[in-house]
């Protein structure tokens, strides 16, 4: 095994260890870490697909900010015990649940076992910030800045939701 | 040799179990980040078909992504609070004032 498998099959099982965790943790505040082990487990994945810009955006966005953006209101709610139990579906129909999701990975890996790889030779920039900016900025600059907008509408309108009271 | 279709089925194992978190979870934070989950394993996807054809494209569709995903919290988590003090709770069978009142609870 080269060094890349080994990496590769570490960060992979971390990812999907810790992503069970986020969804089998009780208390949103273990999700949320367990989350954020996902996230950076994913920013390595991304380098190694040369993807290294997409790799700081995701630990600087996602585990900067949206994951202190979810610990904040975590803390600020300030669940009790009580208020974490949950009515949910009884054993019989988690059971469902996860055979319906083991079959859709099933049909999804069936779907990508056709896709094939011939890594192209790339060139030395390749994902890189003056690459990726320069495709952003020329390109792709309409989204990017309907993306500014977004962003706007949903700071005004996030602001607005949870304001103590409207005048 | 790890290939494309090694970082194809990490992804649709991390759709998968993001998916089962948002069909099982009653709690909406936990929901939440169940989506989140689901986003990035579209996100290693495009990063991946992006390495394989040598172009930029799918990361910009990433990074968009990524974009999408911080709206979405913020306003999602907006909503939560909102939900937690008008109920006291923050479990999404609270809300069912939309479900047929005919259909047994």
């Amino acid at each position: 095994m080269t060094a890349i498998e080994v990496i590769f099959y570490i960060l992979a099982a971390v990812a999907v260890i810790s992503a069970a965790g986020v969804v089998s943790a009780r208390n949103p505040i273990y999700s949320a870490l367990f989350l954020v082990v996902t996230l950076f487990a994913l920013a390595v994945l991304f380098v190694l697909l040369k993807a290294e810009f997409l790799a700081i955006i995701q630990i600087l966005t996602y585990a900067g900010a949206i994951l202190v953006l979810f610990v904040f209101i975590i803390m600020l709610l300030n669940l009790k015990p009580d208020e974490l139990i949950e009515r949910g579906y009884g054993n019989a129909m988690k059971f469902l649940i996860g055979i319906a999701s083991f079959s859709l990975f099933l049909i999804l890996g069936y779907v990508f076992h056709f896709a094939k790889w011939q890594a192209p030779a790339i060139n030395p920039g390749f994902g890189d910030a003056a690459s990726v900016g320069k495709e952003i900025f020329t390109r792709y600059v309409v989204p990017f800045e309907l993306a500014g907008v977004l962003l706007t509408v949903a700071l005004v309108g996030a602001v607005v939701l949870a304001k103590r009271k409207l005048d | 040799m790890i290939t494309l279709n090694h970082y194809l089925i990490l992804a649709s194992a991390l759709f998968a179990i993001g998916f089962a978190g948002v069909v099982l979870r009653r709690n909406m934070i936990t929901l939440l980040m169940s989506i989140e989950l689901m986003l990035n394993a579209v996100n290693i996807t495009l990063a991946g078909f992006s390495r394989i054809h040598g172009n930029l494209e799918g990361q910009m569709v990433a990074f968009f992504v990524i974009i999408l995903a911080a709206a979405e919290a913020a306003v999602g988590l907006a909503i939560i609070v909102l939900v937690f003090r008008r109920r006291g709770s923050v479990q999404s069978t609270e809300l069912g004032e939309l479900r047929d009142v005919t259909d047994a609870h």
